[in-house]
């Protein structure tokens, strides 16, 4: 074989063993998932095809409601977590602290795990929790249950206290990368033509963020949408979200109850696929109004 | 503008003392804003009177770094070919790398489980390996990709030139290069590994016992304190390990602050 064939197979190889684990780990899975969602499971004598299980769940008052709580809480704390990563992206960049300890600090929620963040959410702010403390300690409240349920409640706050903690420095730390990357020329003529910084900021310099923001909050809203821990060792009895519904169905005795977890799957794997759709559409109209791309996407 | 910036790394360390403090207090009835009663008790708990512990740290240990090796090994070439290379279905490719992050693992491991049950892998530590790796690589080509996109390719092409094979030149003109970026993207597929509970519940099957899975049921028995310890265990042991691994391969590559990823 000479060189040149070798060459032109070379980018083939190389991505081999990658494709290898997408098909066998990642499609494989999906389409086991998506086959036993039909009800077609030979393993246990179900060989009847059909798409009832999906016709059941979206006529099941339980699963909508999941569902619709799952968007709820994914939307509110990616928009919290990006509003919020953002500001501080910018108290960042504006404190040039880059080499000082607190520039290293602030990335720590990165680094803890999910597991433990829970941990801390309801030492935090349960009932009994240190802020509740805190406020008993200063006369605001005269017993616990004066403090409002925020862990395992119907709202769901807990959970996203809990998002906001591991997701706003993520969206600081790929913000103010790009951030710093910017080119400052335009900043400065927006200054010299006369703009104060309240509209250089909002007419320029977020302007030029946005596709970095945008992809951010795409991260930050399919995690929140398909994360599993914390929602399981946060939540109300009452309201789950899809995951964890897909979870407890899987592991029911019931037999029946695992074409329904399988479809529940499929559906959350759907929806996030299309995340993606939205967000190559969102950005390819933005190239074309002439914003520059970035950010972790 | 710069206050809020201190406020804000208060409120992401702050908790990490709450824990602290959690693991030591014995007795901290309600309103008291310091535990009334400080002891080694949750540790001894978890380090004398469960045996399994150790056993679970060496576990998560031993499986965060066979993950880290088999993510990188998967990751620096599929890197190297979006870096430079032009393939046909290059786009497609860098959209792939994306879907685990974006497609939700429970989805994907509630599907797996069956594939690993059929293939024996259910239960047993390459599985639980398998399955972690794929949620460390979205992580670790985008990584590897700056990396290979700040070193270039020119030295590369330059040994080509005079001669040397792909092997020698990977050994010792690429690596080289790229050592610091390698330890990034092994650290944070270590720490994806080590975090990791629902993934090892499922496909573990509650044979691979690791830090995660004996944390857990404290959190949703109530026993936060007990919980607190393991956290620590778990923080201590990755930051343990990983400055371990810092430190052998400084001893190595002598290599300056690492200037991308």
């Amino acid at each position: 074989m000479n060189k040149r064939r070798l060459s032109k197979i070379t980018p083939y190889i190389l991505i081999l063993p990658f494709l290898c684990m997408m098909s066998f780990v990642f499609a494989g899975g999906l389409l086991q998932a998506v086959v036993q969602s039909t009800g077609y499971m030979p393993v246990f004598g179900m060989y009847d095809v059909s798409l009832r299980y999906y016709v059941q769940l979206f006529s099941n008052a339980r699963f909508m409601s999941s569902l619709w709580y799952t968007f709820y809480i994914a939307f509110v704390s990616a928009a919290l977590s990006v509003s919020l990563g953002v500001l501080i992206a910018f108290a960042v960049d504006k404190s040039r602290s880059g080499e000082s300890l607190s520039y290293t600090l602030y990335k720590v929620p990165i680094i803890i795990p999910h597991i433990v963040v829970a941990i801390l959410v309801i030492q935090i702010f349960f009932q009994t929790g240190i802020i509740s403390r805190i406020l008993f300690a200063l006369n605001i409240i005269q017993d616990a249950t004066d403090f409002p349920l925020l862990i395992y409640d119907r709202g769901g706050i807990g959970i996203m206290l809990a998002y906001l903690y591991k997701q706003a420095p993520f969206v600081t730390l790929t913000v103010f990368t790009v951030l710093k990357g910017l080119n400052k020329k335009y900043v400065q003529v927006a200054q010299n033509l006369g703009a104060n910084s309240f509209q250089t900021v909002f007419r320029v310099t977020l302007p030029l963020l946005a596709p970095t923001i945008l992809s951010t909050f795409l991260i930050t809203f399919a995690f929140a949408f398909g994360a599993f821990e914390i929602p399981f060792l946060l939540r109300s009895p009452a309201r789950l979200t899809l995951p964890i519904l897909a979870y407890f169905d899987y592991r029911s005795p019931v037999l029946a109850h695992m074409p329904a977890a399988m479809a529940t799957s499929v559906t959350i794997s759907v929806i996030s696929l299309s995340f993606i759709v939205v967000y190559m559409w969102l950005l390819r109209a933005m190239t074309r109004r002439g914003m520059e791309g970035g950010g972790f996407l | 503008m710069k206050a809020l910036f201190y406020v804000w790394v208060f409120i992401s360390c702050a908790p990490l003392l709450v824990l602290a403090v959690m693991t030591v207090s014995t007795f901290w009835p309600y309103p008291a804003l310091l535990p009334e009663i400080m002891s080694w008790e949750y540790y001894y708990h978890v380090f004398v009177q469960n045996d399994q512990t150790l056993n679970a740290a060496v576990t998560s240990i031993l499986l965060a770094v066979s993950v880290a090796f088999i993510t990188l090994m998967i990751a620096v070439p599929a890197a190297k070919a979006l870096t430079h290379h032009n393939f046909f279905g290059k786009d497609f490719v860098k959209i792939l790398v994306l879907l685990p992050i974006i497609v939700p693992g429970i989805a994907v491991t509630i599907g797996n489980q069956i594939s690993m049950i059929r293939l024996g892998l259910t239960g047993t530590f390459g599985g639980v390996a398998i399955i972690h790796s794929l949620f460390a690589l979205p992580f670790a080509i985008r990584i590897m990709s700056n990396v290979f996109e700040a070193v270039g390719n020119r030295l590369e092409l330059q040994a080509a030139v005079l001669g040397a094979g792909p092997a020698f030149i990977f050994r010792r003109v690429t690596l080289p290069q790229i050592i610091p970026g390698l330890l990034a993207a092994f650290t944070l597929s270590f720490t994806i590994s080590i975090a990791q509970y629902v993934t090892t519940f499922m496909i573990g099957g509650g044979r691979v016992i690791t830090l995660t899975i004996l944390l857990v049921p404290h959190i949703q028995g109530g026993q936060t304190h007990i919980a607190a310890v393991y956290s620590v265990l778990l923080i201590g042991a990755a930051v343990l390990s990983l400055s371990m691994m810092e430190h052998i391969v400084r001893r190595y590559y002598n290599f300056e602050n690492v200037f991308y990823a």
